[in-house]
């Protein structure tokens, strides 16, 4: 399986207080709850690489990760012991609905997804290469809402016991959600 | 030893660590399970390639001073507080609206209790049925919360979960039916999941209350008949697990873009809620019912249709009616594989729900939908 791709740049808490300080007393907002804080430098990189997964958008995941985490600074206590499932659950969740939600912006920006990742390929490569995303991300959006869930959460990283708290599931069910879902999306890709 | 299922082998390829020294053993002396480990692995391969995403750089600090930014900007709530209902309870008009559907319920809880003729009567709903109701009325209709006084003797307790199973965990409900299959595309946001306790209650009926409010109102109370005084009403409900979609709204904040948001988003409204409880259960004492049906058909601002409708019942035992605003459809719909619903709604996507009744569990739909999805969602559930 691929490793996360996502570079992980996780910045000390005293470095972030550094860039506050630098900021024009105006943009110089008040920290948050310190277990809010820690949860969030915890968790953002692995909270974006799986909306990430699902839309292959990075402006895109990023934006869901700061919902998520806005959604969870709102509702639920920072120290609550189901925070770490939670988010990753509501990533993929809240990026299906925007994937979904998104059938115009197909092709465009994953074009220049594409042509980000690798400036030096060939024309041909690049169209080629977007035309498979498109057809995964399209597939992705008719799996069953689980399936794409497994494989958003396994394809970013998380460990079989991670994913299956996400899920709710228990960890002996994951490998068959997963390689059920694997089959779903080899097949959808292929129709 | 039967061979290693498929799901083991996969878990294999990604957490060798993890493979018990039986499935090990299996797999070293098994040419069957290692040529299926194989294929597995390279069509796992394969899927991996097609999932691949641009590598971009992510950096929470810089993140974070964002964080705070939108938090600051964004409207004042404190962490873990303001629920949507909570918010929903503080909008203008829902008191009287809310007074009015007591007031309904109380009846319909009345009328189905009325062909039971012992001193100790009590009913659990097995299906629903629509009766039709001004809006209009609402405010006319007499506040039957005011003829007597409410005793909450359990108050149901609300906890947030972060999965299904830990919700239904202490319930007796066993399982929660979750949606499967797509969601309507104006279900927004994520799941959030909360179990509630069971709520006791009760309403003992007084004259005298009953008299001064409806005095207070410039009418007079129609003499109450005997027993009727001193009536009380149990009533038990729960506990249950509560799934919503789209609440509360936070994602204006985010994008900086607030019209571009579903309208439910934008009110706090839930765009999809499915409740899972165990069936309520009504008990009376004192006067007979159908006195106490007949009487509240008497008073002063209660309409003659609405009336006439609770009353034309058929199986008034297990049946409980449920107030339908003129104008909104309804009709029985087959939830395929949960028995017969009733689905109250319109087109418009407005606002629909199906409600229906199983096995003693009480499981509703609602959202804003129209028919066809809120159907669909109902019929999904599993």
């Amino acid at each position: 399986m691929q490793a996360e791709s996502a570079t992980l740049s996780v910045m000390p808490a005293s470095q972030v207080q550094a860039q506050a300080g630098d900021l024009p007393a105006e943009r110089r907002e008040s920290r948050l709850p310190e277990p809010f804080e820690q949860l969030f430098l915890a968790e953002y990189t692995r909270v974006v690489a799986i909306a990430n997964r699902v839309l292959a958008n990075r402006q895109e995941a990023e934006e869901v990760a700061q919902e998520v985490f806005l959604d969870f600074h709102r509702s639920h206590p920072a120290d609550a012991d189901y925070a770490a499932p939670w988010l990753h659950r509501a990533a993929w969740h809240r990026a299906l609905n925007v994937l979904r939600g998104n059938r115009r912006r197909m092709t465009r920006e994953e074009s220049v997804a594409v042509a980000e990742s690798d400036s030096t390929a060939d024309p041909e490569g690049l169209v080629q290469q977007a035309d498979q995303q498109r057809r995964v991300r399209e597939a992705m959006r008719r799996l069953p809402r689980r399936s794409a869930a497994v494989l958003a959460l396994r394809y970013s990283g998380l460990s079989y016991a991670e994913v299956a708290g996400a899920l709710g599931v228990s960890v002996g069910q994951v490998g068959t959600l997963l390689r059920r879902a694997e089959l779903k999306l080899r097949s959808e890709v292929q129709k | 030893m039967s061979h290693l299922n498929d799901g083991i082998l996969r878990r294999m390829q990604d957490e060798p660590a993890t493979t018990t020294a039986v499935d090990a053993q299996h797999f070293e002396s098994c040419g069957e399970c290692r040529h299926r480990f194989d294929a597995i692995s390279a069509e796992a391969a394969g899927v991996s390639n097609l999932l691949a995403v641009p590598e971009h750089r992510v950096e929470p600090g810089v993140a974070l001073l964002r964080m705070r930014r939108l938090v600051a900007d964004g409207p004042a709530s404190a962490p873990g507080a303001g629920s949507w209902f909570s918010r929903l309870r503080e909008r203008r008009g829902f008191r009287p609206v809310a007074a009015g559907l007591v007031t309904l319920g109380l009846m319909g809880a009345l009328v189905a209790t009325g062909v039971a003729e012992g001193a100790i009567q009590s009913f659990q709903p097995k299906q629903f049925v629509a009766v039709s109701v001004n809006p209009e009325s609402l405010n006319s209709l007499p506040d039957l919360s005011q003829f007597g006084s409410y005793k909450l003797t359990q108050q149901p307790r609300f906890s947030s979960a972060a999965t299904p199973d830990a919700a239904v965990a202490g319930t007796g409900l066993g399982h929660v039916l979750v949606p499967s299959g797509p969601l309507p595309a104006t279900v927004t946001g994520v799941p959030q999941y909360a179990s509630f306790t069971q709520l006791q209650g009760s309403f003992t009926i007084s004259a005298d209350k009953a008299r001064q409010y409806v005095e207070s109102k410039g009418k007079s109370l129609p003499a109450m008949p005997a027993g009727v005084d001193g009536t009380t009403i149990s009533v038990t409900a729960g506990p249950g697990v509560l799934t919503i979609y789209g609440a509360p709204s936070l994602g204006g904040a985010a994008s900086g873009d607030t019209a571009r948001k579903p309208i439910t988003e934008r009110l706090a409204i839930p765009s999809l809620a499915i409740v899972q409880m165990t069936s309520p259960k009504v008990v009376t004492d004192g006067a007979s019912v159908q006195v106490l049906e007949s009487y509240i058909a008497s008073l002063p601002g209660v309409p003659a249709d609405l009336a006439a409708q609770i009353q034309a019942i058929g199986d008034p035992t297990t049946t409980l009616p449920v107030p339908v605003p003129t104008g909104q459809g309804s009709h029985k719909v087959d939830v395929m594989g949960h028995g017969d619903g009733l689905f109250v709604g319109d087109s418009t996507g407005l606002g629909a729900g199906v409600i229906w009744q199983k096995d003693g569990v009480l499981y509703a739909v609602v959202g804003t939908l129209n028919e066809a999805e809120v159907v669909s969602v109902a019929r999904s559930l599993h």
